[in-house]
């Protein structure tokens, strides 16, 4: 199951459902405050009590009343906060503490010149499971176990600064740059020569800052006793693979610094030091380090992945080097140019699984893709259990249905890209326009939607596995394969943005139509949309719908078995309301055109909700998103969860002045995320680290 | 600074040093002095469920004694451990593999079968996680070293292997690592490896062949500069305690891997005497399956090789602990599933019907079944005081109790060898009281027990804070001593 989001999966398995004895309580647990309360302490200790109710309130935390650094517990969840208080700036500073971030897998790999087609994907770099989100460093580690690993991968890793320049995969880093070429070519390279090569392998191929001289001398030496070693040239890449596997090693290839740099100012703090400023915005939107290789792409020509000689973003680099980093409006335009936009070549998806070729013209920054991948938790939709009679409660039917939605899922039959993709590619869009983008993440209605002609029977051997895949969407007509015709604008009654989105559906449900899903979906909207966290199940509470139950709707299982129960009631009330209007669609995230007997029924009603405007009666999915994509409410959490991601922690009361500076800058500009992205990076939150 | 130096000095290389200076020094214990003490732990996600292990014999016995069938502990009517001698324990749904087959080892005169183990303080529900073999609840991440730590750090046990522990399993995951179960200190989780082919990597790839071999010879270089680099990198740093840790512990990661490789290249003969059948050497590869069983297989004969070859004396082999059974099908067995659909772990625990419990029961026959090929192959293996088998202890038990969204009052636990080491592992069944009665014993009983077995006794393993969690100190003297 998912790696970054494991602990909310654990927490989404919790409440699946009711009451007798059992024991979800320690699922529910890890990586989310637990059993928080209504407080106004202000530690961290006051989120602990155990009293029912989603959380919303203690509103000061560790560090925020002295000014003083202190060492808190890791990452405590910032669902324990008052939301409320978050967005009050009243001057009191930022005060991150400054750290090291060990890279992920694709910033390692990106940065070692390959792709996510490549085995060195595998690179057992990931996320803590603790973490909220992939980009979160707090109690990073490489033990002895994942370090036998990387040594595996990073003995192959070097090859690709060996690869010829007329073959897929060579980097422009290396064949472009003529004064790399004496250390490729020349039998005995000059001291000079390999000088420069080592440090410029530590430069653009491992450490992406300047290299220090101790740094470039112990690669140096390295590089002379191979050298010494080698019978002749043809030994060379071999000399080259062994140069980057030390540089890979070295503690500066595998930790980002974000430490600071000159003088503290008044609160104690430093500033980001240009280098590190400049790559943790690179990363941060990204996934890689500015200076990444620029990688020669399979099939054919001489067609590159983005980038110079000097590698991917060359701007980030110019404008560490010079300090106009340091420039807020140096930082704008460097978000506004590489945060997104229209691309009808899509060169940024030639580096991912799939075909690029098919995708929307949109395209989002790697680091925003998997910002909304993880936070919406739709990213591992393929590695979910299979859904079992996908179609069932909808107008569809039949093995050719069923075959082509888990074809959707895996993308295994024909050149159409995966539900995830799919997903992806609608919020690009809505991020392209960039206007109202949370309001317009819960309402649209233009989706794309995978093509089926070329695809039917008499058409394709393959067509039991591809001719009905839009039928999720609940398309009726064969689409053909284009960009427009790939967008559809869905009826008003089935669907509005990205939570009545098959991946979106599917990947907080389970096997089965009549499944608690209404849990698993209300859970998310609670905690992700709103903020707040659930309180585990209790010992003695069996999470278990009846079996003999099992011809029931979902709803009726859980009105009668949890709603009905009060000692169910008391956490699932905060869930259920949430999750029933979901229930206008299956499993799989097919339209119901009946549930058991009866009419779909999505109706809800919200009360005691965190914020007025969201209580009162729902009919369905699309009138509950509409009512989420309007509330002030749910668009701070938005910004929270932008937050976390990006500036790759739970924010803090500290946080509270960027908080704010972030929802003026949104509100300011028509709803603008790369706005929003722009305040984040130019925060002192940001930029500014509290050594310890 | 941590220094190589001291790493090299530390019998406890992990977290165990710490532990050391407490109560588990110079204490004697009941192994014999000069023989190897072995525990291999072989722990099942998400519930063993005591119906598929409970022998005819104890049935009818706790029965008796209740006046009523049997559905859970909570029938139990005794209020004393009830002991059954001569327990036919293979008669049991999922204990076959106890029984003799043609020429093999009868297990089920070596074995023990315990029920009535509670431990509610660690929770239940989908999995206790590092709470199963740490005995306290974990709330967040890792509470404190789990007993696999625990056990690795006591010199007698490590003496001079290699590795502190093996820690493998099967699960389906994105990544090579489970890191739910196991932990090396409070917040240091351990990882469990999760892919054959990585397992081997790591503890035979001194003996790989070809481009394998080549690589692995590499390593030491890289590793070497790498510690210079980290070394000059720590006596400059200042400004960050959590980066100063990180650094610290990468350093620390290197040095280990450093000493482990000049172990293992002296090992060399006895590594190649035992080593499994490489990835990529047979065709068609088993290392390339994806059904979590046959990597079972592939893990347990790693396991046993790594034990018979000296590199640890303590394994720690999951069955989808943690969150590893989650997405876990099992093809090969989709002849059981109801409808013959095979569907994901968790969704098959959700259903409770007999078709979907006689899966989880045949999973547990076919975990029990390489417990006890490891077993029998400790058994092959004379060493002084008798076997291999008779120096080690293995132990099958769930992670989280007795069931998919448990309780935790039921840890049914079976145990096997261990002779020396003082088990009483004689073809009996123990069944403790219910959870809530005063005889009632815990898993924290249990692991006391081993530490007891071992040599570094103690009475309230995994005893954090005052909260009072604990029925009873001790070890379980039903089953040892």
């Amino acid at each position: 199951m998912s790696r970054t989001k494991l602990w909310l999966l654990w927490s989404i398995a919790a409440p699946s459902v009711a009451c007798t004895q059992g024991d979800d309580s320690t699922s529910a647990s890890e990586g989310t405050s637990q059993g928080v309360s209504v407080t106004t302490s202000a530690t961290e200790d006051a989120t602990t009590s155990g009293t029912t109710g989603p959380s919303t309130s203690s509103t000061t935390d560790p560090g925020e009343t002295t000014g003083e650094p202190v060492d808190p517990p890791p990452e405590p969840s910032g669902n324990a906060l008052d939301q409320n208080t978050l967005f009050m700036c009243v001057g009191a500073p930022a005060l991150p503490p400054a750290d090291l971030r060990l890279l992920d897998g694709r910033e390692w790999y990106r940065g070692v010149g390959s792709d996510a087609k490549s085995q060195l994907r595998n690179v057992p770099l990931y996320p803590l499971p603790n973490h909220r989100y992939s980009s979160y460093g707090d109690g990073d580690n490489i033990d002895p176990s994942v370090l036998s690993f990387y040594l595996d991968v990073v003995n192959n890793a070097g090859v690709s600064w060996t690869i010829g320049k007329y073959n897929a995969g060579a980097l422009r880093t290396v064949h472009e740059d003529p004064e790399t070429q004496c250390f490729l070519k020349d039998v005995a390279p000059s001291a000079e020569c390999t000088r420069y090569f080592a440090r410029r392998f530590l430069e653009r191929g491992a450490i992406f800052r300047p290299a220090s001289d101790d740094q470039v001398d112990a690669l140096v030496m390295l590089a002379q006793a191979e050298l010494d070693e080698e019978v002749d040239v043809s030994a060379r890449s071999a000399t080259i693979r062994t140069i980057a596997s030390a540089a890979w090693m070295t503690s500066g290839a595998l930790f980002r610094p974000e430490m600071g740099a000159g003088q503290p100012d008044e609160h104690g703090r430093l500033r980001l030091s240009d280098w590190e400023l400049a790559q943790a915005i690179a990363h941060a939107l990204s996934r890689a380090p500015a200076g990444a290789p620029s990688v020669k792409l399979a099939g054919g020509g001489s067609v590159y992945s983005p980038g110079t000689v000097d590698g991917d973003l060359p701007e980030f680099l110019g404008a560490a080097e010079s300090g106009e980093i340091k420039d807020p409006e140096v930082v704008a335009a460097l978000v506004r140019k590489y945060i997104g936009g229209l691309d009808e070549e899509r060169f940024d998806a030639r580096l991912d699984p799939g075909y690029h070729e098919n995708r929307g013209e949109y395209w989002m920054a790697a680091g925003v893709v998997a910002f909304f991948r993880e936070w919406l938790d739709y990213g591992y939709l393929a590695e979910l259990s299979p859904k079992v009679e996908v179609s069932a409660t909808s107008q569809w039917s039949g093995s050719t249905v069923e075959l082509s939605y888990h074809n959707t899922i895996n993308g295994s039959k024909g050149r159409e890209n995966t539900l995830i993709t799919q997903l992806d590619d609608m919020i690009a869009r809505i991020l392209t326009a960039d206007t109202n983008v949370f309001t317009e993440l819960l309402t649209s209605r233009m989706f794309y939607t995978p093509a089926t002609a070329g695809y039917q029977q008499g058409e394709s051997s393959i067509y039991k596995s591809t001719a009905e895949m839009n039928r999720v969407y609940n398309v009726q007509q064969v689409t053909p394969q284009t960009r427009e015709a790939r967008w559809i604008e869905l009826p008003a009654q089935e669907r509005a943005g990205v939570l009545t989105h098959p991946a979106w559906l599917a990947a907080h449900a389970l096997a089965f139509e009549n499944d608690p899903n209404l849990v698993h979906r209300g859970k998310w909207i609670r905690e992700e949309l709103l903020c707040q966290d659930i309180p585990p199940l209790p010992l003695n509470v069996d999470a278990m719908l009846s079996e003999e139950s099992q011809q029931q709707s979902a709803r009726q299982r859980i009105s009668e078995q949890l709603d009905a129960k009060p000692e169910c009631a008391a956490c699932h009330q905060y869930m259920n309301p949430l999750g029933y209007p979901f229930e206008i669609y299956n499993h799989a995230g097919f339209v119901r055109i009946e549930d058991h007997g009866a009419a779909p029924d999505g109706s809800s009603l919200l009360v005691d909700m965190p914020s007025p405007e969201l209580n009162g009666p729902i009919t369905s999915a699309v009138d509950l998103s509409q009512r989420l994509g309007a509330s002030p409410y749910a668009k701070r959490c938005f910004i929270r969860q932008t937050f976390r991601y990006f500036a790759g922690r739970e924010e803090r009361m500290y946080d509270a002045c960027t908080l704010a500076a972030m929802e003026e800058a949104y509100d300011a500009s028509g709803g603008s995320f790369t706005e929003l992205l722009i305040a984040l990076f130019n925060s002192d939150s940001f930029q500014y680290r509290t050594p310890q | 600074m941590i220094t190589r130096r001291r790493l090299l000095t530390s019998s406890a290389l992990l977290a165990g040093g710490a532990l050391l200076a407490g109560p588990f020094t110079s204490r004697r214990g009941h192994a014999a002095d000069s023989y190897p003490r072995r525990v291999v732990i072989f722990i099942e996600g998400n519930g063993v469920r005591p119906e598929c292990v409970l022998d005819p014999l104890t049935r009818q016995t706790l029965e008796s004694i209740a006046g009523k069938p049997i559905a859970s502990n909570r029938d139990y009517g005794h209020t004393e451990p009830v002991i059954t001698t001569n327990a036919p324990l293979a008669e049991a749904r999922s204990l076959g593999a106890l029984a003799a087959q043609g020429q093999e080892l009868s297990l089920v005169e070596r074995s023990a079968l315990v029920l009535g183990l509670s431990a509610t303080q660690v929770g239940g529900g989908h999995s206790s996680n590092f709470g199963a073999l740490s005995a306290s609840k974990a709330l967040g991440g890792a509470p404190s070293a789990t007993i696999d730590a625990i056990l690795a750090a006591i010199p007698e046990v490590r003496a001079m292997t290699p590795f502190d522990a093996l820690r493998v399993g099967a699960a389906t995951s994105t990544t090579p690592f489970n890191y739910r179960s196991c932990a090396f200190a409070k917040g240091k989780p351990a990882p469990i490896l999760i892919q054959p082919a990585a397992t081997f990597s790591n503890y035979f790839g001194a003996v790989a062949s070809g481009v394998a071999a080549d690589s692995y010879l590499q390593r030491k270089r890289h590793l070497e500069y790498a510690l210079e680099d980290v070394d000059r990198e720590l006596k400059a740093f200042s400004g960050s305690s959590k980066g100063h840790a990180k650094l610290s512990g990468y350093y620390e990661s290197i040095a280990q891997m450093l000493d482990r490789h000049e172990q293992l290249i002296a090992m060399k003969g006895a590594l190649l005497a035992v080593k499994p059948t490489e990835p990529g050497e047979l065709d068609p590869d088993p290392y390339l399956t994806v059904d979590p069983l046959e990597a079972l297989v592939l893990q347990t004969e790693i396991a046993a090789a790594a034990l018979l070859a000296g590199l640890t004396n303590v394994a720690v082999i999951s069955i989808g602990s943690g969150d590893g059974y989650w997405g876990n099908e099992y093809p090969s067995l989709a002849a059981l599933y109801p409808g013959k659909a095979v569907i994901g772990g968790h969704d098959l625990r959700h259903s409770g019907s007999p078709d979907a419990l006689n899966v989880l029961h045949e999973v547990t026959s076919i975990g029990v079944g390489q417990l006890a090929r490891i077993a029998r192959a400790l058994a092959d293996r004379p060493e002084p005081g008798g076997t291999m088998l008779d120096n080690t202890i293995l132990l099958y038990i769930s992670d989280n109790g007795e069931k998919h969204h448990s309780n935790a009052e039921e840890w049914a636990t079976l145990l096997v060898g261990g002779d020396n080491l003082g088990f009483k592992t004689d073809g009996r069944s123990v069944a403790y009281p219910r959870s809530g009665q005063p005889n009632n014993r815990q898993t924290s009983n249990l692991f006391n027990t081993l530490l007891h077995s071992v040599g570094a006794p103690t009475d309230d393993f995994g005893h954090l804070g005052a909260e009072q969690t604990r029925v009873a100190k001790g070890p379980l003297a039903e089953l040892w001593g």
